[in-house]
């Protein structure tokens, strides 16, 4: 087809016009894929790390204790609950049980208020991001009597102690006797939530177990972590449904924590007016860089005219040279934000260093660019549409201007 | 010099469709990023107030060591600090209010819990922070019944106790003297924090003194003051006034990092944004610029076979560019102010059931507010005017090696 | 032939009123009449309407009054659309320069009308190649896009793709005006030896007396109305 032909060998005639148009087209779609990867990759980031500090993305625990945490309330046979977890689940389902009380620490000087959570110290390094947050000594080893625990960084400066001292835990067991005893600090972790910091301590399950009473097989919670694939409420329903009988509540993150659910819209309503905000500037950029092209090609269509081109036909002309452009332009800006992608999620981004003061987020500042599938295609399809504009107010134009204004244009 | 002045503002007025396509770049850079700071600022202003004057309020004098070090030891004697005279000196202070925060186990039958255990003068203390709701005839605290305790309500719901039942508490207090006590628990509070709805006790300053065994001693003075965004300096000049070298004056920043890390942590990320978002700009800007350069060729070379030097049509050029960027910038400017002027009465309102989900957690803030303070304008305009002396560059050096017979051909 | 006349413009008057600026009257009413198989020139001085007389005939551009008739069809009742494709099937072009498509080769460039009329290829490529061999366009050529072409070849290309499609008429507007005599009088002689042997009317708007010298018919306009018309031989 001719037009087609026109249409392909234009855009290659004058170079610089078509790069214009293309560069236009590959910095909107680089631009907007670098933003969206990001913004996807950033509240993935903090609602991960938030969630996977508080405890998982579902948890399990004995009914009654979300709404009232007592020590009482506990997940009473383990062993089976685990059985179940790892047979109702297709896919490999991680999961860590904990022992979970409130008590008070103390140092020689200073006392605190705080949650002590008893881990299986190898189930943890599979679900919590703990035990890679600590930046100073190491994490617990799997020897129920070490008598080691790992708290805070915010903490232990708060009771002023160091890394291997002492600290004296104090808890009422389920008799309501209160009990206490001496542990070493083994490590001290950092973490973006200084709260979470301050008010937790952590040891070895079997300890706790001792200190507060525990039945041998008995929890308070377990944290279950799902593949990013998986949907949170589809498996917390099997979930559910596969442990009815043992007396137990099955939560995902979203009722237990409604302040990350809300952070968590928040950041994509935020998200949502800043892709509005680079969207339009991508869409003011296309249109201007279109018309300007056109206006320039204004003799050349008027020659056409002449010669007995349809008003349809230059239309038809001008879209196919868009498309050309686009798709070029498209190709050129994948290329590129592949390239600033695949760099990216090796290094990540580490938001600490544009700013003063973060770096105790450690690696909950740096952000990953995430990929998703649905938002690219979304993206896409609005930066096709916007080149549709931008091409259709010329193009009438174009193909209503007078003949001879046309061939006058200079 | 004038001359060419005039020149270059008649030449924009010529060709309208080339001077609107750079200074509508221009123009939609400045709203766009203006725009987007307003909101940015003015929300996060909003919602750092609302937490600010919930909780630390936006100074507190304290002993120079207590923020690091939360010991009693590191307390404040009330002689030490006349609160009139400060609010005297500083007529910025809203108002004053003191505070005595320590540590201690608190039991009830059946569970104990470790709590923050907070003495506060129950006369001033609802003027300085929004904390503790004390409105109700329940949660009145008065220093006629100083037995009695409000507690958290999480932490009432974990001990099992509620209105009326008693509970001990047990501290460690002033110079390691040990404390116990039996209270009566008058009320529960809603902090909007569920963290401090856990742990948290309160009682009045002198039943606290009492218990930590520290008459006239308290922990924290805490300050309201006209505003929170100036508390840093603040901070600064009543330090500097102090009588006392036993004091430190911390704003609301120190005071609560995670607060202040949060926007600097939304800041940074917001910068990735406006790379790219400028990115785009400059792009759109620097094409504008040598498109329009691109197109006048011929005219340049008629102006040059008619005598002009090349550095007075690159300066045309610059002129040009410069007028169409002023034009821009002043149009964005205006637009905006007058956007954010309507906007910045009211907030937009989020989305019901968002609204309802700030009304458990105790914010204020509940829509998104725009700030119509000029420093939402620094970035556009510094970006913009840098992207185009940036894009003058180009024809300046095009304009070193032209060549006026072809210039004449090409057209 | 028919009896009627191939173009037929009754009192045609343009004003040109372009945003604030004086109207200006480029036609005061000008009755003219083309025979078919004419060989036509249109002169005057620069302004005298010569230019939009053409453009008008030429269904470019609409007259503020009066009325053309050109083969038989008023170019009022028109659409856009029409007149685009009236153009196709009736009218050839030639301006004065930058007549061809730039993105397409000679041959492209010659046959865009039949392609357009939708003719098939095989007859497409053999009438543009008769037509290049009729010109003196070298087969070398074909292939070579406008801009590596010289004037005098381009303007070859554009007669060629003006007679392809056989028009009725071919209006030509200062055709020879970027060309040097040499080349100029070569081409006129050519357009004029088309004329004759193929009966297609020409109508020129120029002020090249060599044009004139050729045109077998010479209608003179001056601001803006006909001042004098001659037939030769």
């Amino acid at each position: 087809m001719i037009f087609v032909k026109i249409a392909w060998r234009s855009i290659w005639r004058n170079p610089r016009r078509s790069w214009v148009l293309i560069s236009a087209v590959a910095v909107g779609v680089f631009a907007f894929i670098g933003v969206v990867a990001y913004l996807d990759g950033m509240s993935m980031q903090l609602v991960k790390s938030a969630v996977e500090l508080q405890g998982g993305h579902i948890q399990v625990a004995g009914h009654g204790y979300f709404e009232n945490p007592a020590v009482r309330t506990q997940v009473r046979q383990m062993p089976q609950v685990a059985t179940i977890l790892k047979d109702a689940s297709a896919s490999d389902v991680r999961y860590a049980s904990q022992i979970r009380a409130a008590g008070m620490i103390s140092s020689a000087e200073h006392s605190a208020g705080i949650a002590i959570v008893g881990v299986d110290p190898v189930q943890e390094q599979q679900v919590s991001p703990v035990p890679s947050l600590v930046t100073e000594g190491g994490w617990l080893t799997d020897d129920p009597a070490a008598g080691e625990v790992i708290l805070g960084a915010a903490l232990a400066e708060q009771l002023g102690v160091r890394l291997r001292e002492r600290i004296v835990l104090m808890v009422s067991d389920l008799d309501g006797a209160v009990n206490s005893g001496a542990y070493r600090i083994r490590g001290l972790f950092t973490t973006s939530s200084r709260a979470f910091e301050r008010s937790t301590v952590l040891l070895h399950q079997e300890e706790v177990r001792t200190l507060v009473g525990f039945a041998r097989d008995a929890v308070s919670t377990v944290a279950v972590n799902i593949d990013p694939g998986q949907e949170v409420l589809a498996v917390a329903a099997t979930l559910r449904a596969a442990l009815v009988g043992m007396d137990v509540e099955v939560l995902t993150w979203m009722d237990r924590s409604p302040m990350l659910v809300m952070m968590d819209r928040m950041m994509n309503l935020v998200n949502v007016i800043l892709v509005v905000i680079l969207f339009s500037a991508i869409g003011f950029t296309l249109i201007n860089s279109f018309i300007m092209v056109i206006f320039e090609r204004i003799r050349e269509i008027g020659i056409m005219a002449a010669g007995g081109v349809r008003p349809g036909q230059v239309r038809l002309l001008l879209f196919l040279e868009a498309a050309f452009i686009v798709v070029v332009g498209a190709a050129v800006g994948i290329a590129m934000a592949a390239a600033l992608i695949t760099w990216w999620s090796e290094v990540g981004l580490d938001l600490s260093s544009f700013a003063e003061g973060l770096s105790r987020f450690g690696a909950g500042a740096v952000i990953y660019p995430r990929v998703v599938l649905e938002n690219m295609v979304t993206g896409f399809v609005m930066i096709f549409v916007m080149v549709f504009l931008a091409v259709l107010y010329p193009a009438i134009k174009a193909s209503r201007f007078k003949v001879v204004d046309a061939m006058n244009h200079v | 010099m004038l001359r060419l002045v005039k020149l270059a503002w008649r030449d924009i007025w010529r060709n309208r469709r080339r001077t609107l396509l750079t200074t509508g770049a221009v123009f939609f850079a400045v709203v766009v990023i203006s725009l987007a700071n307003s909101v940015q600022f003015g929300t996060y202003d909003a919602m750092e107030q609302s937490v600010v004057r919930l909780t630390t309020s936006e100074l507190q004098v304290q002993h120079p060591r207590f923020h690091e070090e939360r010991t009693l030891e590191h307390s404040l004697q009330e002689k030490a600090l006349d609160i009139d005279e400060l609010r005297l000196a500083h007529p910025w202070i809203v108002a004053a209010s003191r505070r005595l925060t320590g540590f201690g186990l608190v039991s009830s039958d059946s569970a104990s819990a470790g709590a923050l255990i907070m003495g506060v003068d129950p006369v001033h203390e609802p003027t300085v922070a929004g904390l503790l709701r004390l409105d109700s005839e329940e949660t009145t605290l008065t220093a006629n019944r100083p037995q009695s305790v409000l507690l958290g309500a999480v932490m009432a719901r974990n001990l099992g106790v509620i209105p009326g039942d008693s509970v001990v508490v047990l501290t460690q207090g002033y110079h390691n003297v040990m404390g116990a006590e039996v209270y009566a628990v008058q009320g529960l509070v809603r902090t909007g924090t569920p963290q401090m709805d856990r742990a948290t006790m309160v009682t009045t300053l002198t039943a606290a003194q009492d218990l930590f065994s520290m008459p006239g001693r308290y922990t924290e003075l805490v300050l309201r003051t006209d505003r929170h965004t100036t508390a840093r300096e603040h901070a600064m000049r009543l330090e500097s006034t102090l009588a006392t070298e036993e004091a430190a004056v911390l704003p609301w920043q120190v005071l609560m990092p995670d607060l202040d890390q949060m926007r600097r942590l939304d800041d940074a990320s917001n910068a990735i944004f406006y790379v790219f978002l400028l990115l785009l700009i400059g792009f759109e800007i620097f094409n504008t610029t040598a498109m329009s350069m691109m197109e006048r060729v011929r005219e340049f070379g008629v102006m040059m076979a008619m005598g002009l030097k090349p550095s007075l049509i690159s300066g045309l050029v610059a002129m040009e560019l410069a007028m169409k960027v002023l034009l821009g910038i002043g149009a964005g400017i205006v637009v905006t102010a007058g956007v954010v002027a309507i906007l910045a009465g009211e907030p937009i309102a989020l989305s019901q059931d968002m609204r309802e989900l700030y009304d458990d957690f105790g914010f204020v803030v509940d829509g998104l507010y725009f700030t119509s303070r000029p420093s939402i304008y620094a970035l556009p305009v510094v970006a913009v005017s840098i992207m185009s002396l940036l894009s003058m560059g180009f024809p300046i050096l095009k304009m070193r090696s032209f060549a006026p017979v072809k210039a004449l051909r090409a057209a | 032939m028919s009896e009627q006349p191939l173009v037929h413009a009754t009192n045609l008057v343009k004003v040109y009123q372009d945003g604030s600026y004086v109207p200006v009257r480029a036609l005061g009413g000008v009755d003219f009449r083309v025979e078919a198989g004419e060989f036509t020139a249109i002169a005057g001085p620069s302004g005298s309407g010569k230019t939009t007389l053409l453009n008008l005939i030429g269904s470019l551009d609409a007259p503020t009054e009066g009325r053309i008739e050109v083969a038989g069809q008023d170019l009022s009742l028109l659409t856009r659309k029409g007149r685009a494709d009236f153009r196709l099937n009736n009218l050839g072009f030639i301006f004065q320069s930058h007549n061809l498509i730039p993105v397409l080769t000679a041959a492209e460039n010659a046959e865009f009308s039949l392609l357009l009329q939708g003719v098939p290829t095989g007859e497409r490529r053999r009438r543009v190649l008769s037509e290049f061999a009729d010109l003196g366009i070298e087969e070398g050529l074909t292939r070579r896009r406008p801009a590596k072409l010289s004037g005098g070849q381009q303007q070859r290309v554009a007669i060629a793709r003006a007679l392809v499609s056989r028009p009725k008429l071919i209006l030509a507007d200062e055709p020879t005006a970027s060309l040097d005599s040499k080349t100029g009088a070569r081409l006129l002689d050519k357009m004029r030896d088309l004329n004759e042997r193929t009966g297609i009317t020409f109508l020129f708007s120029t002020h090249d007396p060599m044009v004139i010298d050729r045109a077998r018919r010479l209608v003179v306009l001056r601001d803006g109305l006909i001042a004098s018309d001659e037939t030769r031989n």
